[in-house]
């Protein structure tokens, strides 16, 4: 199914990739891998809800460094909470409670549990935001209309134009193999 | 519901201390006095606890709000609704490589806030443990007080769910084997209480101590026995029932059920907090509790603000996570997926 | 796999671990004589070490029961694969009542409140229920109700051997589970109190009995996963039908009770620390003087920190031989998490291990391992019929 829509017109703005649109998971992920193996590389599928197989076509690494920040979140959150108990309890004012000794560790453990945990939220959270370059409320694919339906019921692949496998004309005829729903220029 | 909860509780300590207007002298910060709060305090601990699990579920919560925001994003009609929804979901578009990165920040924070959770609720048992008084000084109180969390908690889930799932017509999202496996937690919970109040009990007597002995059969025959009566009908007889299919699997009788069973966890508070502190260890110290209408007008205030905020949050925001509910649909399976080896052609 | 093939699988225990069997039975009776001659040594030495063997191994086998009620309750892939093997466990509960019989024939030896000449204000207030009496029908009362969940729950899993599933026999069965663990807890939570908290009639902590729980529980599922371990390494079947998936699970339920062990030592720590009353605060000043402390500092290494933070990182569950170590530590630090709450109840003044501290775990292991192997020998070792077994074993398996 060849679009018929000749490619000299002048573009208002630069093109930022080619995206197709499926309306079955399994198409689209088949995709990804076919495009991956025809060796695109800067490429990113889209889908309203998240699919393992997907990232793995698209030659993501299974794990990230995720979970390596998180760690790192809680051990600073222990050492923040017990230092601050010490310097609190120890070194700015100390107090005889109960005959306890001033460095009382029992005693320290509950707040620093709980702020191992928060800084480890902390990280989870805004390291997951960070590295996925979110809050980006601006992207390009935003400007194909039918991209709405990304967050509902369709799934989109998308070729960048800095890959350096791009070609207008090759990589829309390699898409329109895959018998996409609808192939899109995306402009930036 | 957690959020909320925790809203309405925070109003409690504030409140309490007489001059809420200086809470934020609770929290360790450097002061001109030179002062800091005293580590050793069980009060101080909750400080920490619940302000980190405010915290952490608020986040944990915003975090599995952004894809269904993206959603109300491109659904919106009103351009005003529309920019609100954007700028809340961040600009999610769903990639790929950010859902598996989302899935993993997801599943991290289950696993810190499972912990969490638990101790939360043990650092509130250790307000009353870490003291000395009778009836208090227990060492079983914090797995005893995680599991009356974890029942009032289903008892409200099933009060809250039930009705909704009839007037929001969401029986096939929140199936009967859902409210039939929270009849089944909310059961085992409720044994585990069970053997708190028995342990208890038992080492009253066994402990020896004149005391502890006291302390036992005051709570039974003492000016507040009525309650602790009660507390056993609600919170022991009543759910036994659950054993019975019947009334495992009849949102009727789980409804029922899950109010005698909150009714029975704030007698379980009150049984706790005011027999121990009316009789505590010198007679000259004993009294009498009788609440005034600001404790009722307090108490009923927050429910009112529970409920209010619940109904907000229905109206405003999708109570059942979209993108999960999507992945659960037949049509959501990718062929050859898992299962396929290699070529991973469908 | 469908149930009628893997019918047709030789799903029996090793032979090879018949060897095993006599080489347990040997030890165990070259132990015991070797026990017997400590015994005329010195009688009550004899009776404490032997407490600390036989809680060592009683809450082996009770840690089975338990983790079984619990599995059919559940449902869970983790289960099924384990099941016949805590069965095997169950069956052994006879032979530790039979090995318990010395601490119940020496209990005026052993027990500090059964001496009249200890007798004090606070010991009369308590006579009520620690008087020998009671006490012995108590622990009859006990092993009749765990021998009885025993018996029952073993006869109705025989016909779960059968390729056709059973729905009304895995119904009562399920029945049977919810109530039978109720009384189970309770049961051993007095038992806890009876057997172990008794030695020092004058403390009490009202978690003890569940401490004892997660005890017997992180024994037994230790245990469990060294068993299913080497059963893999023998390569058909369970080699086949057993992946690292499974393992996988086994080993996140590990560092659950590791935590959920943690947290009931910790809280019942820090309360008494906190509270500092006479009456309890002994227990921990003599466990943390005298030498004693360094028990206590290893459990803290060694049974909390070492297997959290090697069973945290998701891609080390997956490794079983790991998980294997992992357990192995864990059933030491029970023994010596026993030992650590037994033994300074005899010497608060002074650390003290003697020869037989050793010897009688030996002991009674070589009797009660050689009986877990001929139990583990009559059944086969996957429950064919069992609903669930198809979805378990493909658990993962890609």
């Amino acid at each position: 199914m060849v679009r018929g829509r000749t490619v000299v017109a002048m573009r208002k703005h630069p093109l930022f990739g080619l995206m197709v649109e499926f309306v079955e998971p399994t198409d689209v992920v088949r995709a990804a891998h076919e495009a991956y193996q025809a060796g695109y590389r800067k490429m990113d599928a889209y889908s309203p809800f998240p699919i393992e197989e997907l990232s793995e076509a698209l030659g993501r690494h299974k794990s990230g460094r995720l979970p390596f920040i998180v760690f790192g979140g809680g051990v600073t959150g222990l050492l923040a909470g017990l230092g601050l108990e010490y310097y609190a309890s120890v070194i700015s004012y100390p107090m005889n409670i109960g005959g306890r000794p001033l460095a009382s560790w029992p005693a320290f453990i509950p707040p620093a549990f709980e702020t191992t945990v928060l800084f480890a939220a902390f990280a989870a959270v805004f390291g997951m935001i960070i590295l996925n370059g979110l809050p980006m409320p601006y992207h390009p694919v935003f400007n194909v209309p039918q991209f709405a339906q990304a967050s509902r019921d369709r799934f989109f692949l998308c070729i960048e134009a800095k890959d350096p496998k791009f070609d207008l004309a090759a990589t829309r005829h390699f898409l329109e193999a895959l018998e996409p729903k609808a192939i899109y220029e995306v402009d930036e | 519901m957690t959020i909320f909860a925790v809203a309405c509780a925070g109003m409690y300590p504030i409140l309490h201390m007489g001059r809420p207007w200086l809470a934020y002298w609770l929290l360790p910060y450097p002061n001109t006095m030179s002062l800091f709060p005293q580590f050793r305090s069980p009060l101080l601990w909750d400080v920490f606890a619940v302000s980190t699990y405010a915290t952490v579920s608020a986040l944990f919560w915003f975090v599995g709000l952004i894809p269904d925001l993206a959603t109300l994003r491109d659904r919106a009609q009103n351009p005003v609704a529309r920019m609100i929804f954007g700028m809340l979901s961040l600009g999610w578009r769903g990639a790929a490589s950010h859902w598996h990165r989302y899935e993993t920040a997801c599943l991290l924070l289950a696993g810190l806030s499972t912990p969490l959770v638990l101790s939360v609720h043990t650092v509130v048992s250790f307000d009353f443990t870490i003291g000395i008084i009778p009836g208090w000084h227990a060492t079983i109180f914090p797995p005893y007080f995680v599991a009356g969390a974890i029942y009032a908690g289903f008892a409200m889930v099933l009060i809250i769910s039930i009705p909704l799932r009839v007037v929001c017509r969401l029986e096939d999202f929140i199936t009967e084997k859902h409210l039939t496996n929270m009849a089944s937690i909310m059961l085992a919970t409720g044994l585990i209480v069970c053997f708190g109040y028995a342990m208890e009990a038992f080492f009253a007597y066994y402990s020896g101590n004149l005391y502890e002995r006291f302390m036992l059969v005051n709570r039974m025959f003492g000016q507040y026995g009525w309650a602790y009566w009660c507390l056993l009908l609600c919170n022991f007889l009543a759910p036994q029932v659950l054993w019975f299919k019947k009334f495992r699997t009849s949102p009727f009788w789980l409804f029922v059920v899950s109010l005698i069973v909150s009714v029975g966890m704030w007698l379980e508070r009150f049984v706790i907090i005011v027999t121990s502190l009316a009789n505590d260890f010198l007679p000259s110290s004993w009294g009498q509790y009788i609440p005034t209408r600001w404790d009722f007008a307090t108490f009923l205030g927050t429910i009112g603000l529970f409920v209010s905020l619940l109904f907000l949050f229905l109206r405003f925001l999708p109570m059942i996570s979209m993108y999960e509910m999507r992945s659960l649909l037949p049509a959501a399976k990718v062929n050859g997926g898992k299962g396929a080896h290699g070529g991973g052609h469908a | 796999m469908s149930p009628t093939d893997l019918a047709r699988l030789d799903l029996r225990a090793p032979e090879a671990w018949a060897q095993s069997r006599r080489k347990a039975l040997v030890v165990g009776g070259v132990a015991t004589a070797l026990m017997a001659v400590g015994f005329f040594l010195n009688r009550e030495q004899f009776l404490r070490s032997w407490l600390l063997g036989w809680m060592f191994w009683v809450g082996l086998g009770l840690g089975c029961l338990g983790l079984l009620m619990l599995q059919y309750l559940t449902g869970g892939a983790w289960g099924m694969v384990i099941r016949r093997l805590l069965e095997a466990g169950t069956r052994t509960i006879w032979l530790l009542a039979v090995l318990g019989l010395p601490i119940f024939i020496g209990v005026k030896v052993l027990y500090v409140w059964a001496q009249p000449e200890h007798m004090d204000e606070v010991l009369r207030a308590k006579a009520g229920y620690l008087n020998v009496p009671f006490f012995l029908a108590r622990a009859a009362v006990y092993f009749g109700l765990w021998i009885g969940l025993t018996t029952l729950l073993n006869k109705w899993s025989t016909s779960l051997d059968e390729p056709s599933v059973h729905y009304a026999v895995e119904k009562k069965i399920k029945t049977l589970a919810g109530p039978g663990l109720c009384l189970f807890i309770l049961s051993v939570a007095f038992a806890a109190i009876d057997w172990v908290m008794s030695l020092e009639p004058h403390w009490f902590s009202t978690i003890f009995g569940l401490m004892w729980l997660i005890s017997l529980v992180l024994t037994a599922h230790s245990f469990t996963i060294a068993v299913l371990y080497f059963l893999t390494q023998r390569g058909r079947p369970m080699g086949v039908l057993v992946n690292k998936h499974h393992f996988h699970d086994l080993a996140k339920l590990l560092f659950a009770f590791v935590m959920v062990w943690a947290y009931f030592s910790f809280s019942q720590y820090l309360i008494i620390w906190s509270g500092n009353l006479p009456e309890e605060i002994t227990w921990y000043v003599t466990r943390l003087s005298h030498g004693w402390e360094w028990f206590g500092v290893s459990l803290l290494v060694f049974q909390f920190a070492v297997p959290f933070l090697l069973l945290m990182p998701r891609s080390f569950n997956f490794n079983a031989s790991l998980v294997l170590k992992i357990a192995g530590l864990i059933l030491v630090m029970r023994l010596v998490d026993l030992f650590w709450m037994t033994a300074p109840a005899f010497h608060p003044k002074a650390l003290s291990i003697h020869w037989m501290d050793f010897v009688a775990p030996v002991a009674i292991g070589g009797w009660w391992v050689s009986e877990y192997l001929r139990q583990l020998a009559t059944r086969p070792l996957l429950m064919v019929g069992a609903s669930g077994l198809e979805e378990a074993l493909q658990h993962g398996g890609h």
